[in-house]
């Protein structure tokens, strides 16, 4: 039987465990490294996910806008187009009738000149010119040309000018108009959009009678903010809802697009007050690109 | 006076158990925080501190105390184990613990007995030839387990933040250092020792320290830490 030397003991142990101590101290930095690797890895797979929604997301928006111009520039020339016609067809009408009356006496057209066909007449013409202003309405609505062309500010205003008309409530636009730089045709139509859902937000479930709209630059960004003294709302509880909550998800999904966020608070004991901070991009000239109103994106044929 | 002697002879081996105050302090400081798992460990830390003081008394007055380190094993056993027993959420890996808990009990009572058959000569009495063996390789067996769940779950954001990693590498680097020394106890620690492995004899002293350095550090990180393994 072999017998072992203390000394070869000593040996055997001293090797043993520093081997098992590099194996410990090996698996503990492997761990570590490995699993910060794995996390990296995990990140970047995250990112390039939340890039592709945000893809999606933006392509839809863009989709969204896009079909909004097409059915505009479909009631501009086409409805907008004969309902001019049909007005001055009507005109015509009315010179005719007003004009030549004898050709009226003739014993199958007497009915014409009667006070009641001039009324009717009268009807026509004047439905066809309300028609008119709603087509325009409707147009301007669906696609916001003053953004375009003037930006933001000039826009926010035109809307609220257009409420006046339409809605006995009090709505004021302070801004710093000087201050606020032209951004890219995206982010001044996201925030224009985000302005409107959250004025028919307030309009249509708030039960106020006064609505602010504030604009101005803050540390590097840009600042909307729209207060009412509705009703107030919880915004959690509201974005869980399946339908109720659409158009709130709608204004975070616009802002995610552009990097922007929102916050809801209550300004005071009634109302509510939507916060909306955007980087600001740089500078975009202030000079109006010669649009057409209702421009379909060029397209480049190979 | 003999206890401070005793201190004097042998300052590494005092060390490492006034050592164990650093991680009390710590655990002092961050009690609030303690998951079950860390409770045990305080638990432990308590343990090992009254242990070890009384077995330095002991040998200071030049009385046999390797009943009390016996005694310890199968308890701290316990302890560790049932940290992982929290750790995990498997329930075949909680059962396997389980039951590994319930059979090194009598394992290492038998173990004792079959080192030491006239129980009754004290002076005499001899450190258990496996269970610390045993007990190494279970607890190596859990750390390394549960780094894989790490691995493969990837739920720890900052590993290096995350307080009970640094519990597992102590005492994955406590047992690692020992696992091939504690055979050898039973022959080195008797009263005439035969069998000289120089400065080998030092070594559980240092990996103590090492192992109770990383659980302070463990402890200290129990502070802010909210990661789940398994949420």
């Amino acid at each position: 039987m072999t017998t072992f030397t203390p000394e070869q003991i000593r040996l055997a142990l001293m090797i043993a465990t520093s081997a098992m101590l590099i194996m410990a101290g090996f698996a503990i930095v492997f761990v570590i490294y490995y699993q910060k690797k794995q996390l990296e890895q995990e990140k970047k797979l995250r990112d390039v996910e939340k890039n592709y929604q945000l893809m999606l997301l933006e392509t839809a928006l863009h989709s969204e806008e896009s079909e909004r111009r097409r059915i505009a520039q479909d009631l501009h020339d086409d409805i907008g187009t004969m309902l001019s016609l049909t007005k001055l067809s009507l005109n015509q009408l009315a010179k005719l009738i007003y004009r030549d009356p004898t050709r009226l006496t003739s014993p199958d057209a007497a009915h014409l000149n009667s006070p009641r066909a001039e009324l009717t007449l009268n009807k026509a013409h004047s439905l066809v010119e309300e028609t008119i202003v709603h087509v325009r309405r409707i147009t301007r609505d669906l696609v916001p040309t003053t953004l375009d062309q003037f930006g933001l500010v000039a826009a926010i205003e035109e809307f609220i000018h257009r409420m006046g008309e339409n809605y006995t409530l009090s709505v004021q636009f302070h801004c710093d108009g000087e201050e606020i730089p032209r951004q890219s045709p995206r982010v001044e139509l996201a925030l224009y959009r985000i302005m409107q859902e959250l004025v028919n937000n307030a309009i249509k479930h708030a039960n106020c009678d006064e609505i602010v709209i504030e604009l101005h630059l803050d540390e590097g960004k840009i600042e909307m903010q729209v207060t009412d003294n509705g009703k107030g709302f919880d915004a959690a509880t509201i974005k869980t809802s399946d339908k109720a909550g659409l158009g709130l998800r709608n204004i975070e999904s616009r802002l995610s697009v552009i990097n922007g966020e929102v916050k809801y608070q209550k300004p005071g004991v009634r109302g509510s007050q939507a916060r909306i901070q955007i980087p600001v991009e740089p500078q975009r000239s202030a000079k109006p690109e010669p649009l057409h109103p209702f421009r379909r994106p060029a397209t480049v044929k190979g | 006076m003999a206890f401070f002697t005793y201190i004097e002879r042998y300052p590494l081996a005092s060390s490492a158990v006034f050592f164990i105050l650093v991680p009390l302090f710590v655990a002092g400081l961050r009690y609030p925080q303690f998951n079950v798992a860390f409770r045990l460990l305080f638990i432990y830390l308590l343990l090992d501190l009254t242990v070890g003081l009384w077995m330095m008394y002991l040998a200071a007055h030049r009385t046999n105390n390797i009943l009390l380190l016996n005694l310890f094993v199968p308890l701290r056993y316990v302890l560790f184990s049932g940290m992982f027993y929290y750790y995990f959420r498997s329930a075949l890996v909680r059962r396997i613990i389980f039951y590994s808990i319930l059979a090194f009990g009598p394992f290492a009572l038998l173990d004792i007995y079959a080192s030491n058959r006239n129980l009754s000569d004290l002076h005499n009495h001899l450190v258990g030839r496996y269970s610390q063996v045993v007990e190494s390789v279970l607890i190596i067996f859990w750390v390394l387990l549960f780094f894989y769940e790490i691995i493969k779950t990837l739920k720890v954001s900052n590993i290096l933040g995350y307080p009970f990693f640094w519990v597992c590498a102590g005492l994955l680097i406590f047992y690692s250092g020992n696992i091939f020394y504690f055979p050898f106890w039973y022959y080195t620690n008797t009263w005439e020792n035969k069998l000289q492995v120089g400065l080998i004899d030092d070594l559980p002293f240092v990996v103590e320290i090492i192992s109770l350095s990383l659980f302070s550090i463990g402890i200290w990180h129990t502070r802010s830490h909210h990661d789940d393994l398994y949420s």
